[in-house]
């Protein structure tokens, strides 16, 4: 069976039911709205480029087992293995790796969020606040006084 | 460069924070208040405090500790010397602990335990069973004992436990076991246990992981114990003073099914050429070989090329005296997977200068190109 998803910007695509079940929000939608099937799912917050990458991740990944949501906070959990496809898919540049995520999140595509965090935190890494700042361009909205307070009270983690 | 509207919402800093060590966090929580917000308790998640001699070193101050407090989900008590700091904060740790590392089983400790009972999965002690000095008679020592494997039979969740200088007196055998069916994962160092052969046929079924060093108990128990077990996946072992290796050699060949083992440990306990090939002709699934000072030579040798080149990942052969640049250069030939492998006798150079008639294979040139810093130099 087929399904349609229109992009932000208008763009439609028809792909294999399964395959858009790998986003935990289209699959919930389909089950509400199993009679109006006609029509294209919009997903107002994924532009027509990063759909078109998340539904190539979905086809690759269609047939893996669901992996549950590890909402329990356990270290020694194996991460989940990159395949070499995986690692070819994520040769992005660092921007259309965080709309990726952005997308992944929005639409719960589990695994593909996972990897694209995993990718996002190898980025940061290392980073000072200050360069974190300017990737994201983030504004600095603490007082000085915040600023040092923060300070003093992380100093343990550089142990 | 991201565009004004991408900033990354709290789920997803909290994904990406799970991925990153307490320092990268530390960096994160700088960046702007909504990074604060969503990162904090993530920073505190995982605690270990440091307070030795005295109140010199404080780490993390204790005031910032006690406000982020309801954040700690792992810590580490293993370095406070200053009972005063944990009677501050035994009160105020209510199931929420999910890893409790100490030095000593104590009053507050117990207390600590008490109180997250329901949410402890893991619990580390160092010197389980230190006696008060005053008095340390036999009869205290095992009151200690009973409180403290009553207390641990309580944690519900308890999966992984690691207990140093632990001791198990035939009144906590059977509390013992009960315990051990629960397990994923147990280390016992230097302990003394009266037995470890369970009573009951009845397997240890979660029992992935099982360190056993150097404890004062029957071998052959050991290995009762160990054969109760069948989804063991890492085992690491030290026989206690001279008890010899022949009973585990005799014991993994005379297994009836096929070995599941995918780790085997043998730090401190070297063995012969002979005696460790024999072990690894059993186990045909393993990955992980950690055999510093043993005569591994060309009998084990022959055992990981013919039967464990496809699996084998990591091998460890630090100061084993009979290792050659031959044997070596043969291993990372045939060994596939191979991903660490430490010697201790040779320098990365060994490899990277190969004498003229050897000329370095397409698998060893692979090998350094990808990951170059996994031959370590020697200690």
């Amino acid at each position: 069976m087929k399904v349609t998803l229109e992009s932000s910007d208008g763009q439609v695509f028809t792909v294999d039911k399964e395959v858009a079940e790998l986003s935990v929000i289209i699959k919930e939608m389909l089950v509400i709205e199993q009679a109006n099937q006609d029509h294209p799912i919009p997903l107002l917050n994924v532009g027509a480029v990063e759909l078109a990458k998340v539904i190539e991740y979905c086809e690759h990944h269609r047939n893996d087992p669901t992996i549950d949501d590890d909402e329990d906070y356990d270290s020694r959990k194996k991460p989940i293995e990159m395949d070499d496809w995986d690692k070819q898919f994520t040769i992005v540049n660092k921007e259309m790796m965080f709309e990726l995520i952005l997308a992944a999140n929005s639409m719960q595509v589990k695994p593909l969020l996972h990897l694209g965090c995993r990718y996002a935190a190898d980025i940061v890494k290392r980073m000072s606040p200050t360069e974190i700042r300017d990737l994201f361009q983030i504004d600095d909205d603490f007082t000085p006084e915040e600023q040092d307070k923060i300070e003093w009270e992380k100093q343990w983690t550089k142990l | 460069m991201m565009s004004q509207d991408t900033t990354l919402p709290p789920e997803v800093l909290i994904l990406i924070g799970r991925s990153l060590r307490q320092s990268d966090i530390a960096s994160c929580v700088l960046v702007s208040r909504s990074w604060r917000s969503a990162l904090e308790p993530l920073l505190w998640s995982r605690v270990s405090l440091v307070y030795e001699k005295a109140d010199s070193i404080l780490f993390p101050h204790p005031d910032a500790v006690l406000k982020n407090i309801n954040w700690i989900l792992s810590l580490d008590l293993s370095r406070v010397v200053d009972p005063m700091h944990m009677q501050t904060m035994a009160p105020l740790l209510h199931n929420q602990l999910v890893h409790l590392s100490v030095a000593q089983y104590t009053a507050e400790v117990d207390q600590i335990l008490v109180q997250n009972c329901a949410s402890l999965r893991s619990f580390t002690c160092c010197y389980s069973f230190v006696l008060p000095k005053t008095s340390s008679t036999a009869e205290l020592s095992s009151q200690l004992a009973t409180a403290f494997w009553s207390r641990i039979t309580e944690l519900k969740h308890l999966d992984t436990l690691h207990l140093k200088a632990a001791v198990v007196y035939q009144e906590h055998v059977e509390r013992f076991f009960d315990i051990c069916r629960r397990l994923w994962s147990l280390t016992l160092e230097k302990g003394s246990i009266v037995t470890m052969n369970p009573p009951t046929k009845e397997p240890f079924l979660k029992m992935r992981r099982l360190e056993l060093r150097e404890n004062s108990v029957v071998i052959h128990s050991q290995l009762q114990f160990i054969s109760q077990c069948p989804h063991l996946d890492q085992l690491a072992w030290i026989s206690f003073q001279d008890a010899h290796v022949t009973s585990l050699l005799f014991h993994m060949t005379t297994q009836s099914e096929p070995c599941r083992i995918r780790s085997l440990d043998f730090t401190g306990t070297p063995m012969t050429d002979r005696e460790l090939s024999t072990i690894l002709s059993c186990v045909p699934n393993l990955q992980c070989l950690i055999v510093p000072r043993s005569l591994f030579a060309e009998l084990c040798c022959e055992q990981v090329v013919n039967f464990l080149d496809d699996t084998i990942e990591e091998l460890d052969l630090k100061g084993c005296p009979a290792m050659t640049k031959h044997l070596v250069q043969i291993l990372l030939l045939i060994c596939k997977r191979l991903k660490r492998f430490q010697t201790g006798l040779f320098s990365p150079s060994v490899f990277l200068a190969p004498s003229t008639n050897e000329i370095p294979t397409k698998q060893q040139l692979k090998l350094f190109r990808v990951e170059p810093l996994m031959f370590m130099t020697p200690e």
